[in-house]
């Protein structure tokens, strides 16, 4: 059984009259330790998707239909005790950004004893020991739980984020964009810090983001998502070689190699649809290079590739190839 | 283009320092207001037509030695000399200044902020025109405003102009503020950051614009950026920076290829290729940039370098060249070469 399973999930919001489907039948497995990137444009869902699996959707949006199942028990069909007791428990969340993310006016050790004390029944001693350790755990001082929010850096901040994370042992790690707005090398710290603690403490990781380079040093699996849609579904190790989709292709493209060939990088023209009238075919049809007449007309049927790899696209160069299965 | 091989800007000894807040009893007491010294002793030149990218983390001086060539900075925390086609900038006059201000542009680095909310795209492109009285008729202030719009890449131009930038994209808007410093059509460009705030889905065509500018029109840039990647990508040179300090410059393909200052191969190192990695080729430093109130002694990137010697934190070492024009501020280099 995998840990979380994602199937067919559809969050929509409530926009005046009309209704937004941020997130239209998204689906994906997550084994325990492993972890997936969530890339795409802004505007694509992937926050929404995350937010989603914890339910803290805000108030105009709601799960219309699909799965979310944690270690086998549906999410969806939680009651808010329920969730609570399994938010930070078991499944924890990095917010973009850090600068807003914390409490101005409570020290960092105090706002991490408020998410333990919530799920653990601890005396003080065992709580300002567990502070230090996590602190520890991402390199910040343990005499710095004293500080507040606006003694740290950037990049501390962000730390101490994903120390409140980690605050009890969660299974599942969302990063949502969690080095944006930060420097390169804090960047490249902050990446290699919780690809350290997955590996140390074994858990399982969604992250988040925009930057499709970032996460190729962090993520086992990629899901390349476009206007509320996963249109490709592959391992980060066979991305580079056999990225299938339009869209993947268009993004890689995006990205300068410094140290090869010195070549214009290239833009996708337009801009994402206007998810409260999705188009009717493929939602990629109106940038994408290849598109055919059928594009316009019916959505793309998802093609299993060796490896589990996944594309839904039309392209008949991809339908027919070999080892390609039809859902 | 102009023949004048002359450089369009050379920079001297560049020093910016910002005075910080005082105690009023140190005040009274006739004690030296504290500063920070953001820009800290920096040369450099830029030719005709040529784009030269300042890379560095924040705080390390970029955009502050933009604003500096540009006269955007209070004369009084500068030292040092900016030379601005022979001329420094600090001893234009009036009407020098006039001419300089439509000759240098700028680029933001947030076009959600740079632009006027109440201005509509039309006005917001023409201000500088009027403001200057450079055009005579009402036709010919549409007709530049329509040209530089166009340049901009928006097409038609005219379906922009009675718009308002709430009604555009990101990018829309990226354009909106490039076509506002391209309908005075300038000599010299600093672009502040001008693709951070966008996605990576458009940053290419903003990128494009900026060599189309220089290639058709000769303008010579300042391109500002924390990513190594895009500065290699667009400029002829790159200068990387340090806590207000050039620790390196040189030609982009000579930084990309043979890094000499270990801050420069860190920096290169830890850039994403789209490959995947091999393992422990990533050579991260540890902390953060030190707080430049508080430079460290010496070299400044002693407190971080991993090849720091005790020699470093004793005394700066000296800009060295290693052939055309590639320059580097390292001890290690020294010792290569001895």
């Amino acid at each position: 059984m995998a840990l979380l399973e994602v199937t067919d999930l559809h969050t929509e919001f409530a926009v005046g009259k009309k209704t937004l489907h941020a997130v239209d039948g998204v689906s994906f497995t997550l084994e325990q330790g492993e972890s997936l990137g969530l890339v795409g444009e802004s505007g694509c869902g992937k926050t929404t998707t995350a937010l989603s699996i914890i339910k803290l959707l805000p108030g105009n949006a709601q799960i219309t239909s699909g799965s979310i199942l944690y270690q086998g028990e549906e999410v969806t069909k939680k009651t808010r005790k329920g969730i609570r007791d399994m938010r930070w428990k078991e499944i924890s969340i990095v917010f973009q950004g850090a600068m807003n993310a914390l409490n101005p006016v409570m020290t960092i050790g105090d706002q991490i004893a408020d998410a333990i004390l919530l799920h653990e029944n601890l005396s003080k001693e065992a709580v300002k020991a567990r502070i230090a350790e996590l602190l520890e755990r991402v390199e910040i001082d343990r005499k710095r739980a004293t500080n507040y929010p606006h003694e740290f850096s950037g990049g501390m901040r962000q730390r101490a984020m994903i120390a409140m994370a980690l605050a009890c042992n969660p299974k599942i790690i969302i990063g949502d964009e969690p080095t944006t707005a930060l420097d390169v090398m804090v960047q490249a710290q902050i990446f290699d810090l919780l690809e350290r603690l997955r590996r140390e403490l074994r858990m399982a990781m969604i992250l988040i983001t925009h930057d499709l380079s970032a996460m190729t040093d962090t993520c086992d699996k990629a899901a390349i998502m476009y206007a509320g849609k996963i249109v490709e579904y592959v391992r980060v190790a066979d991305l580079f070689t056999e990225a299938a989709h339009p869209y993947t292709r268009l993004l890689m493209s995006s990205y300068p190699r410094i140290g090869s060939e010195r070549k214009m990088i290239d833009s996708i023209p337009g801009t994402v649809p206007d998810l409260t009238d999705p188009p009717k075919g493929c939602r990629f049809c109106d940038r994408c290079p290849e598109a055919m007449p059928i594009c316009r007309e019916t959505p793309p049927p998802e093609i299993l590739l060796p490896g589990e790899h996944r594309v839904s696209c039309h392209l008949p160069s991809l339908i027919q190839k070999e080892g390609a299965k039809h859902v | 283009m102009s023949n004048a091989p002359d450089p369009i800007y050379s920079v001297e000894n560049l020093c910016v320092r910002f005075p910080l807040a005082q105690p009023f009893s140190e005040m009274i007491a006739g004690k030296e207001r504290p500063t920070v010294r953001a820009v800290d002793g920096v040369n450099f030149s830029i030719r005709r037509g040529e784009i030269l990218s300042l890379v560095g983390e924040s705080g390390s001086g970029k955009s502050t030695i933009g604003k500096a060539l540009l006269r955007l900075l209070d004369p009084k925390v500068i030292t040092g000399s900016v030379c601005f086609e022979g001329k420094d900038v600090s001893t234009f006059s009036k009407t020098d200044l006039t001419t300089f201000r439509q000759r240098a542009q700028m680029i933001f680095q947030d076009p959600y902020q740079a632009l006027n909310s109440k201005l509509s795209n039309f006005y917001q492109v023409a201000e500088p025109l009027y403001v200057n009285h450079l055009t005579k008729t009402k036709e010919e202030l549409y007709e530049r405003v329509r040209v530089a719009m166009d340049q901009a890449g928006l097409r038609p131009p005219e379906s922009y102009m009675g718009r308002f930038p709430h009604e555009l994209s990101g990018g829309q808007r990226q354009r909106i503020a490039i076509a506002g410093a391209m309908v005075m059509n300038p000599d010299f460009l600093v672009a502040d950051e001008p693709v951070s705030m966008l996605d990576v889905s458009i940053r290419a065509d903003i990128l494009k614009l900026i060599v189309g500018l220089r290639e058709e029109r000769g303008v010579s840039c300042l391109f500002i950026t924390h990513d190594l990647s895009l500065a290699w990508l667009i400029s002829d040179r790159i200068a990387i920076l340090y806590l207000g300090k050039i620790m390196e410059i040189g030609k982009a393909e000579e930084i990309a290829a043979n890094p000499l200052h270990p801050y420069t191969q860190s920096l290169l190192s830890i850039m994403p290729k789209l490959e995947l990695r091999k393992e422990g080729k990533r050579e991260l430093l540890s902390g953060e940039i030190p707080n430049p109130t508080e430079a460290p002694k010496g070299c400044r990137f002693s407190s971080r370098c991993p090849h720091a010697m005790k020699r470093c934190s004793e005394e700066e070492p000296a800009m060295s060249d290693s052939g055309e024009g590639h320059l580097a501020a390292c001890f290690l280099l020294d010792e290569k070469k001895a």
